[in-house]
């Protein structure tokens, strides 16, 4: 049982971060990425090739390209780092001249290259068997004495990221550069006539987004001890998206809850369905709660379980300058418009 | 305020949409400080010479000189950043967002924009304090007040006029872009626009006004530019231009009300 909660929670926080990614695209700037789970399996194979180390030293035979034996923490940020070159690679090919609907289907088309060219193509990470024996920080913890240890540690160190990144994600939100990424998401044209250079705007938080995947992947990868394309499949990034839809679409809180109530009620739920069903019908009744899931936020409540914290933001803001009134010298008016009246 | 030198020079400006030619050696000049009102029937070209200014369009063929440098072809984003603001013919908010959100994002260049900084509110909260302070202050001339912290979405057709201005005011622009600022504006929310733009005026900013309603363009611009069929017409002030037959065989003659 203890294990049970601990791979749980594991698994949750790992979630959790992939959400939050794809919130900073999809939520704060309003860039559809389609192929988000394919910078997720990018990230999750370069961690594994640099932390697999050579082929020499495996105990069976697997092919892959690189064979680094880097420590963890390093692996994750090359993983990131590999994405955001990725992204950028990508867009220039595809971001630049698209409008969101067709970036949207041209990321669906790179996604099923890349996850055809990783199945077939066995020099690269081995192909449709994929990887194994990808190592998991400190899993030797309190092996000997058939302890938990080496899995508590895996787990805290998925927390702290997903909390780290929970809050990256809410002070992004809460910055001028956060307002000027809702600007683009809104209406492009009044972010450009105000000065902000829109393809900057979505570049940036498509890396930002991709990165996150990129460390998101890695972890996924450390956890599973194994990876290949069947991971990666597109439904993946709709049941992220789904997630994100029913915490509240560009809420870092709403990603969180979002990820929670799909990744882990609903598809642990399912597991207490009666034995006696047809073990067949259980995958497919989780696939069908999660898209009625869906159904019912958007018709019900579209903004999700927690609406976008704008309001509050400004309401706080608000609270923040009366008490700074006082101490701050008068700000210099806004071109005389006051002064008229 | 005095006028001052060129500030935005128009030189034999032509544009089409398909076939049809929407502005055909279009030439006029606005000095600094100025307030020049644009006005001529619907199709006259008033809307594409302002799109033009604002980077929406670009000149077939012609120039559009700011301030000396040359924007015929630049992008939005950089006309904006010269400090040319416009207002739309249709309020353009974003809807989604807190009112006090598209006020704040007027005014540029922020520090917290920098991906880095974007993570230290540290290094920008005095600046984000400082221009919600300006955002409060332009909202509450437009008396949107009790608005500020709720979406832009509810406000009325008028209102997001008014929000569009008050907006304006927090980018401190050089110059300001007006499409059409009282269509479909109530008389007392009309009288409130003009207060408002007078204290443009006060404060020095050049003011281009597209407009049809004439008592609007008489209580706030000494010159005006009539256009027609994609040309100037004439220009003057307002009663020089009412004078001439030609403006009132295109424009006047249309059933307009004259006030």
């Amino acid at each position: 049982m203890e294990y049970y909660i601990v791979t749980l929670v594991t698994v949750a926080a790992i979630e959790t971060i992939l959400v939050l990614g794809f919130n900073i695209q999809f939520g704060f700037a309003g860039v559809l990425n389609f192929s988000y789970i394919t910078f997720v399996a990018i990230g999750a194979y370069t961690t594994a090739v640099t932390t697999l180390g050579s082929h020499q030293t495996q105990t069976f035979p697997q092919s892959y390209i690189v064979g680094l034996s880097l420590p963890w923490p390093v692996a994750l940020l090359v993983s990131g780092a590999v994405c955001v070159v990725a992204a950028l690679l990508l867009s220039f090919l595809v971001m630049q001249r698209l409008r969101s609907d067709y970036l949207a289907i041209s990321l669906i088309g790179v996604g099923e290259i890349i996850w055809t060219v990783a199945g077939n193509q066995t020099s690269l990470v081995n192909g449709w068997t994929g990887l194994a024996n990808i190592p998991r920080p400190y899993s030797n913890l309190g092996i000997a004495s058939g302890g938990l240890a080496g899995d508590l540690v895996f787990m805290a160190i998925g927390i702290v990221v997903a909390v780290g990144t929970f809050f990256a994600a809410s002070r992004l939100y809460k910055s001028p550069l956060g307002r000027v990424l809702r600007a683009v998401r809104e209406d492009g044209v009044i972010a450009e006539t105000f000065g902000r250079r829109v393809l900057a705007a979505r570049l940036t938080a498509f890396c930002i987004g991709s990165f996150i995947a990129g460390v998101g992947g890695g972890l996924l990868a450390m956890n599973t001890g194994a990876y290949n394309p069947n991971a990666f499949l597109p439904l993946e990034t709709f049941l992220i998206l789904a997630a994100l839809i029913v915490g509240g679409t560009s809420s870092p809180f709403g990603a969180v809850v979002g990820a929670i109530v799909v990744f882990i009620v609903i598809s642990e739920g399912t597991r207490y369905l009666p034995s006696s069903l047809n073990p067949d019908l259980v995958g497919g009744l989780r696939q069908a709660t999660i898209g009625l899931l869906l159904i019912v936020t958007l018709r019900f409540r579209p903004q999700g379980l927690f609406p976008e914290p704008n309001l509050r933001l400004y309401r706080r803001l608000r609270s923040r300058m009366a008490l700074a009134r006082p101490l701050a010298p008068p700000a210099p008016g806004p071109v005389g418009v006051g002064d008229s009246r | 305020m005095s006028i001052g030198d060129v500030l935005l020079d128009v030189q034999d400006v032509s544009y089409h949409f398909g076939g049809v030619q929407a502005l055909a050696g279009c030439s006029f000049t606005v000095h600094e400080g100025e307030t020049l009102g644009l006005i001529g029937p619907n199709g006259a070209g008033k809307t594409t010479v302002g799109e033009m200014i604002c980077g929406g369009r670009h000149p077939a063929t012609g120039r559009i000189l700011f301030g000396g440098v040359d924007i015929s072809h630049a992008a939005r984003w950089q006309i904006a950043r010269l400090g040319v603001v416009r207002t739309f013919q249709m309020a353009r908010l974003m809807t989604d967002t807190a009112v006090m959100e598209n006020a704040m994002l007027a005014r540029r260049p922020q520090r917290g924009e920098r991906l880095w900084r974007s993570f230290f509110p540290r290094l920008w909260w005095d600046q984000e304090i400082e221009i919600a302070t300006a955002a409060e202050r332009t909202v509450t001339v437009v008396t949107l007040q009790e608005k500020l912290t709720q979406m832009a979405g509810v406000l009325s057709g008028g209102q997001r006029k008014l929000l569009e201005l008050a907006r304006a005011a927090v980018g401190e622009p050089r110059m300001l872009v007006l499409d059409e600022p009282v269509a479909g504006v109530n008389p007392r929310l009309r009288d409130d626009m003009v207060s408002v733009l007078r204290a443009f005026q006060e404060a020095g900013v050049t003011l281009l006004i597209v407009e049809h309603n004439l008592s609007f363009i008489e209580r706030l611009c000494k010159r005006v530019i009539v256009m027609d069929q994609g040309r100037i017409l004439t220009s003057g002030t307002l009663d020089e231009v009412r004078a001439d037959p030609r403006v009132a065989k295109s424009y006047l003659g249309m059933n307009v009300v004259v006030a």
